[in-house]
């Protein structure tokens, strides 16, 4: 397991059972635990990838109903969590779900902000989405998941190097964004 | 505890700190569907799959039934596929052919990237030959569309898709006729820091009605810190050995990832 769920703050609260395998819970209720303490978190991780919040609890929707039909097994895994992560990930960067999802709205891009005016959510939601897919990617793992560079590697498959340079060019171009904003406001 | 590279710690505190108070706003309006849909969710997806395989059951007894029939009556018997399944492995490894609609990524580290050093050697098919899509004589009452349908994907390191000729929707598209045949390809690119894209492996098969799934392994290398690119396609498509930046390939392209050339790789490293 590549991952580990000390990171967030709702993941590093689930239950100790959830840790690994637990014989004497129902996996019916463990599975619903789990549900109810990681879901919102793995959601809010993917709005910020995606900025998009229904196409965020649809991909987390689909990477738990995936986890239900071998439940069995995940449950067991040291990290549950990592594994729905993943799976989430894989979902919400897949160019194949992302077609088909563009062919049932029938528009390209379709950015859902939050309700409320603020001007530095709006900018920072606008730099991410400026940002390369895979940047974006490692900066929302590693600023909000605090994963660490070795393990956004594992879970993306790139070499640590390569996630290194990501999150270097993505800091760099959020940097220069936010200063175009300020001298804009300015 | 993460890692921290040198940008100055306030813009990058700053950074946390905002994509946390973006992420905090969100939260209010997450609302999770519930366990039951989750539960309703995957009782659709084995009942899906349960009814294609019991579709594609029926039809290979159909199809079984139909050809001593139509010997006997003197009917135009379906001919045989116009070629076989013609793996061109570039790295021969155990590959699982039936055709399994449920996901099952790993959540272990995937094996590394990169395992092979060169290009094929024995690639004998570059988009001649075999038939694209849904050719070759068949029974009457089969209407040959060729689709070919990516129906899992799997990325970690190494991806994992499996293609199916014809479509997750049998009752719609039908399945593949029997003679039919489909081509279907993966190839898989290092990129260079121009942007060029040059062929690392490639493997090719034709799928027909006795086997129309294909669960394939896409082996590919990262270049020092430029990413690779891949394609799945069908039909007559060509496999290029090289892929100029800025250029296209595989018309018929099914499924691929060719973000890492889009504007070519700028492999500087960065400083530690």
């Amino acid at each position: 397991m590549a991952d580990d769920n000390t990171a967030a703050p709702a993941e590093s609260a689930l239950p100790a059972s959830l840790a690994g395998p637990d014989e004497s819970a129902r996996p019916a209720d463990d599975f619903a635990t789990f549900y109810a303490a990681t879901f919102a978190t793995l959601c809010g991780q993917l709005f910020i990838h995606t900025g998009d919040l229904a196409e965020a609890q649809d991909v987390v929707q689909e990477a738990f109903t995936r986890a239900y039909t071998r439940w069995g097994t995940v449950r067991a895994y040291d990290d549950p969590v990592a594994w729905i992560r993943k799976v989430a990930w894989n979902l919400a960067t897949s160019r194949w779900r992302r077609l088909r999802r563009v062919a049932q709205l029938g528009y390209a891009d379709r950015s859902a902000p939050l309700p409320g005016p603020n001007g530095d959510r709006v900018d920072l939601q606008k730099a991410l989405a400026r940002l390369p897919v895979r940047q974006r990617q490692a900066v929302v793992l590693h600023y909000l998941a605090d994963l660490s560079v070795g393990q956004i590697a594992a879970l993306t498959g790139a070499p640590e190097g390569t996630v290194k340079s990501w999150l270097h060019r993505a800091r760099t171009s959020l940097i220069g964004q936010y200063a175009k904003a300020g001298d804009v406001d300015a | 505890m993460p890692d921290r590279n040198d940008v100055p710690s306030l813009t990058e505190d700053q950074l946390r700190e905002d994509l946390r108070r973006l992420y905090n706003d969100a939260l209010p309006h997450v609302t999770p569907p519930g366990v039951d849909l989750v539960r309703r969710g995957a009782h659709r997806r084995a009942a899906t799959q349960t009814a294609a395989t019991v579709v594609l059951v029926a039809l290979m007894v159909v199809a079984a039934l139909a050809q001593p029939w139509r010997a006997f009556t003197g009917g135009i018997p379906a001919a045989p596929p116009t070629s076989t399944s013609t793996p061109v492995p570039s790295t021969p490894r155990p590959e699982s052919t039936t055709p399994t609609t449920s996901a099952s990524p790993s959540a272990s580290t995937s094996p590394s990237a990169g395992t092979g050093t060169a290009q094929p050697s024995g690639g004998s098919s570059t988009g001649s030959g075999s038939s694209g899509g849904g050719t070759g004589a068949s029974s009457d009452d089969c209407v040959r569309r060729g689709i070919v349908d990516v129906i899992e994907l799997i990325s970690s390191g190494y991806v994992t898709v499996s293609v199916r000729a014809s479509a997750t929707r049998p009752d719609e598209f039908g399945l593949l006729c029997p003679g039919e045949t489909v081509r279907v390809l993966w190839a898989s690119y290092t990129v260079d820091p121009a942007g060029a894209q040059h062929l690392y492996r490639f493997e090719e098969r034709v799928l027909d009605h006795a086997q129309p799934t294909w669960r394939m392994h896409i082996d590919m290398k990262w270049d020092g810190l430029c990413g690779p690119t891949w394609y799945v396609s069908r039909g007559s498509d060509a496999i290029p050995s090289t892929i100029p930046l800025g250029e296209s390939a595989f018309p018929n392209k099914v499924h691929w990832d060719d973000q890492n050339a889009k504007a070519g790789c700028d492999p500087t490293p960065i400083p530690s």
